[in-house]
Order: C-alpha cells, then sequence, then structure tokens
C-alpha cells in the first residue's frame, strides 16, 4: 500500500510537463481573451490546492486536540507544514489572479468574492505563522496553534456566505461559467482537470517530503521544528 | 461554579479598578483618534459608508489595545498558575468573557456618543444604531477572548494580539460597518446585519468554550 | 530552509510563466499599460484612437503566436525541471538517511 502511494506521488514527474505542455500548446484559446485564457489553468488549480491545504491543516487540528492516547504523532508538525504549502500556494494564487484580472478587467484588484476568500486565508496564514514563531520553543505550541486555526476555520463559514449577499461579483462571470458549463469545450475541460490533478499531487508530494524530513529531525535529536 | 465565576469576575473589576490601566488606554486612544479625525476634516462632511467606517475602525483599534489585558496581566503578574490550580478553565473562561463583555460595552459607551459628537454624524434609525453597535461589541469581545488568551500565552509583546485576531474579526467588521452605515441612511435597514452578529458571537463562543481548556491548561 | 527554498521555486514557477506569457504574446506590452481586452460584462471597449493602438512596427502577424506559445512553454518546462531535480535530490537524500536511521536502529 505505501508502495502503490510512493509510485502515485512520483507521478508528478509526468504529470506536470504533461500539464504545462497540454496548457500551453494543446488547449485551444478561448473566445473573449485568447491566449491570455492558458492562465486558468495555472490559476484555478493552485486556488483548489490551497484550500485544500487549509481543510487538511484543519482537520489535522482537530484531530491532533482530540487524541488523547496519541495514537498519532506528531500531527501538530503536520498541520504546521500542510499550511506551509498552503501559504505559498495562496501567494501564488493571489499573483496569478491578479496579474489575469489586470489583462481582462483592467484593474489588478477588485474585491469581489473569490478574491476576497482567497485574502481572508492569506490573512489566516499570516496570523498562524506570527502566532506559531511567537511560541517558539513552548511546550503549548502545538496545542495553541491548533486552536487558533479551529477558531479560524469556524470563522471561514460566515465569511465565505455572507459575501455574495454583500458585493456584486466580476467572478463568476468568467470562473464559475467557464468551470461548469458548455463555456469551454472538451480540450479545455480535460486540461483543466489534469492541472488540477497534477497540483493536488504537487502539494501531497510536498506534504510528504515535509514530514518525512520533520520525523527525521524528530530522530536525530535537533529541535522539533523551529520555525523556519 | 456560578460561585466561582463571580468571584473572579469581583476579583478582576476590583484589581482593574484599582489601576484603571486598560479602560484608560482604549478610552484615551478612542478619545485621540476621534477628535483628530473631527479637527482636521474642519467640519466637511463625511459619507455615510465613511463615518461608519471611522467609527469602526475606533472602536476595533481601542478594542486591541484593551481587551488583551485581562490574560497578559495574569501572565505578567504571575497570578495565572494560582489561576490554573484552583478555578476550573470553564469557570475562568465565562468570568473573563463577562469581563471583556462589560469592558467592550463600556468602551462602546463612551466612544461612540463621543463619535457622533465630534464628527457630527446624523442619526436616522437610532435603535438599530444603538443595536448594531452592541451587537458589533459583542461579537468583538466574543471573538477576542480566546485569541487574548493565545496572544497572552505567547508572550503578549507587540501587535500580535491585533495581528491575530484581525482575520477573525473581518466578518464581524464587515457586517458592523455595513449595519452602522444602514443606520445612518435614509432607507429601512435591514435586521438581518444585526442577527448575523449575534450568531456569529454565539458560535465562536460556543467553540471557545470547548477550546479553551486547551488553551489554558498545559500538560 | 528548505521550506523557504520549496516556496520561492513555486512562485517562480508561477510569476515567470504568467510573466512570460504577457511580456512574449503581442498584445501584452500594450495592456500592461493600460488598454483592456475586454470590461466586465464582456463588452469590447469602444475602439481606440488610431495613434493610441499598438504602433504597426510592433504588430506581428497571427502565425507568429504559435512560436511564441512554444517558446513559452519552453521556459515554463525548463522551471519545472529545475524544481523536480531539486525534489528528485531531497527525495532521495531523505531516503538515504532514513535507511540509515532504521539500520543503525
Amino acid at each position: 500500500m505505501k508502495h502503490v502511494i510512493n509510485i502515485a506521488m512520483k507521478s508528478v514527474y509526468v504529470l506536470m510537463p504533461v500539464t504545462i505542455v497540454m496548457a500551453f500548446l494543446w488547449a485551444p484559446p478561448a473566445e473573449l481573451l485568447g491566449d491570455y485564457s492558458r492562465i486558468i489553468y495555472f490559476h484555478v488549480p493552485l486556488a483548489w490546492v490551497s484550500v485544500l491545504a487549509f481543510v487538511v491543516s484543519g482537520i489535522l487540528s482537530v484531530i491532533f486536540l482530540l487524541d488523547k492516547k496519541n495514537r498519532f504523532s506528531g500531527l501538530d508538525g503536520k498541520s504546521f507544514n500542510s499550511a506551509a504549502i498552503g501559504l505559498a500556494f495562496t501567494v501564488c494564487t493571489v499573483m496569478t489572479g491578479s496579474i489575469w484580472a489586470k489583462l481582462s478587467w483592467g484593474s489588478f484588484w477588485n474585491w469581489d468574492p473569490r478574491e476576497t476568500s482567497i485574502v481572508f486565508i492569506l490573512l489566516i496564514y499570516i496570523a498562524y505563522f506570527c502566532l506559531q514563531a511567537a511560541l517558539a520553543g513552548k511546550s503549548s505550541r502545538g496545542k495553541i496553534g491548533s486552536s487558533y486555526l479551529i477558531v479560524a476555520m469556524a470563522t471561514l463559514p460566515f465569511f465565505v456566505f455572507l459575501i455574495p449577499r454583500i458585493v456584486w461579483s466580476l467572478h463568476p462571470e468568467t470562473i464559475i461559467n467557464v468551470n461548469r458549463t458548455i463555456y469551454m469545450d472538451d480540450q479545455m475541460w480535460i486540461t483543466l482537470l489534469t492541472a488540477l490533478i497534477s497540483f493536488s499531487v504537487l502539494y501531497v508530494y510536498l506534504f510528504n517530503l515535509m514530514n518525512r524530513i520533520m520525523v527525521l529531525k524528530h530522530r536525530i535529536g535537533e529541535h522539533p521544528h523551529a520555525a523556519d | 461554579m456560578v460561585r466561582d465565576i463571580l468571584r473572579n469576575l469581583q476579583k478582576d473589576f476590583r484589581v482593574e479598578f484599582r489601576s484603571r490601566f486598560a479602560v484608560n488606554i482604549a478610552v484615551s486612544f478612542a478619545g485621540i483618534v476621534t477628535i483628530s479625525i473631527s479637527l482636521t476634516a474642519g467640519g466637511a462632511p463625511f459619507p455615510v459608508k465613511v463615518q461608519s467606517i471611522l467609527l469602526w475602525v475606533v472602536l476595533f483599534f481601542s478594542a486591541m489595545n484593551g481587551l488583551a489585558h485581562i490574560f497578559v496581566r495574569e501572565e505578567d503578574q504571575g497570578t495565572s498558575l494560582f489561576l490554573r490550580i484552583t478555578r476550573s478553565a470553564d469557570s475562568i473562561y465565562i468570568s473573563k468573557f463577562i469581563f471583556n463583555q462589560i469592558f467592550m460595552m463600556i468602551i462602546g459607551t463612551v466612544v461612540t456618543p463621543l463619535f457622533v459628537f465630534f464628527v457630527g454624524v446624523d442619526v436616522i434609525h437610532v435603535l438599530h444604531f444603538i443595536m448594531s453597535v452592541i451587537a458589533g461589541g459583542f461579537s468583538i469581545a466574543a471573538s477576542t477572548t480566546p485569541l487574548a488568551a493565545m496572544a497572552a500565552k505567547a508572550g503578549g509583546k507587540g501587535s500580535l494580539f491585533t495581528i491575530i485576531s484581525f482575520p477573525i474579526l473581518l466578518p464581524v467588521l464587515w457586517i458592523s460597518i455595513s449595519s452602522t452605515a444602514g443606520a445612518l441612511n435614509e432607507a429601512r435597514p435591514e435586521s438581518g446585519t444585526v442577527i448575523f452578529l449575534l450568531a456569529f458571537s454565539g458560535f465562536i463562543t460556543a467553540i471557545s468554550i470547548l477550546l479553551f481548556r486547551f488553551i489554558w491548561l498545559e500538560n | 530552509m528548505r521550506l523557504i527554498r520549496i516556496a520561492c521555486m513555486i512562485a517562480a514557477f508561477c510569476i515567470i510563466s504568467a510573466a512570460a506569457v504577457i511580456v512574449v504574446l503581442p498584445d501584452g506590452a500594450r495592456v500592461c499599460a493600460g488598454n483592456v481586452i475586454s470590461d466586465a460584462r464582456g463588452n469590447d471597449p469602444a475602439p481606440q484612437q488610431t495613434g493610441k493602438s499598438a504602433p504597426p512596427e510592433k504588430e506581428e502577424p497571427a502565425a507568429d503566436t504559435s512560436k511564441t506559445l512554444y517558446r513559452v512553454t519552453g521556459v515554463v518546462l525548463v522551471i519545472w525541471t529545475g524544481l523536480a531535480i531539486f525534489l528528485f535530490r531531497l527525495d532521495r537524500k531523505v531516503s538515504k538517511l532514513e535507511k540509515e536511521i532504521t539500520n543503525l536502529k
């Protein structure tokens, strides 16, 4: 089983180049934007992985706090690693998103729902890492960090569902339509799916690598994970 | 347990009343900002949205200055270990929660009339205005109590408390601003915003009661 | 430190590929200077004054677009290869260390 997962993770070395070639060469250009639309094959998977990393981080925090018998080890460190990857991907999402916004709507930043929720996630990550840095060296670091992540996760649905009530949106016309309706033809759809899968596999691979490095550090006896 | 809570509250109030440290800072900050806004505006009228934004900025930063005090003082004066041993985590949480709420109400009661007076706000729907300030203050105090405990454990230095509470308070601020702006407009304001704020604070309080023992107790 | 390196690589990967698309495609420079392709509702903006549109010597025929796409793909693949080599070597080092530790035990 472990072997299968290992091979599946290594498949990212094949999947990513395939995705890149498909995104730039195989998929046809879209109607309005032309070749600029190809940024969607990077922007959407990045956004998806940031949310995925956040959710994984939150779930691991919950299990960590509930796990009194200590059946799983190092969960607070794993939640930290997932948050770290999530932060990197969130920053990239914001950057690619604003480049795309400049190309199609003329300004780098408009506060529409998708953008606002991704900024919200970014702020939570930044606050989380500030908290972890301030707690460096204390034994309660894992617990307090996990509690913060849980409170932040609890706030997320309120935030995500309240925005559409208040703000008129620029986003759904391009992203939601492109994702779910017939505005995309088959080749674009397949490319997007491949991109999603390969970025997810990249996330799992990075997460696994970081966890293994963390376990090694523990075993060798160094300080668990000083805020890098 | 109710007796414990009341005793904690009494102790907190007495200590606070002796030095009046946190209240002074929070209220002076609010006063300074309001007066400088009014002075530099020179009588020029602000649009309604801007007035509401300024009010909530003042309230938010006054809260940031004052609300962490209750836990940071415990850590600083070394009484937190004593509290941890003698009282249950739940009773401590509830007493700090009530203290923070009352503190926020005090800030709101002082700041809002000051603001209305100096900036020349024309309050059309008075009841809705008062309700939204109260509900917003309630949410701010409810959300920041567990965060104050976390920041106090982390040393409480600098603006750590402000940094970690800003994302959590973002929906609260947003809705409160639009709620008070609604009270200042001609049209009938919707009560959905106040209900949202109360629902949000209830939810966060429930979660924080569950999480507080992980923050407070070290094993 | 590793975390920072990984984050920098991913960020570089995305930024450079996006920047490559913008700079290399013919409309890219003009758009970044402020002329939009279409506004939010999908209507094309009113036709520009002739003086402001891309000067004739910068316009490239449509057939060139595929050439630029090949170049961009090449650039992005090179960046990915760098990241992949880094990850691969890291993986091998970690596996070697793990084997050593289990052997020591």
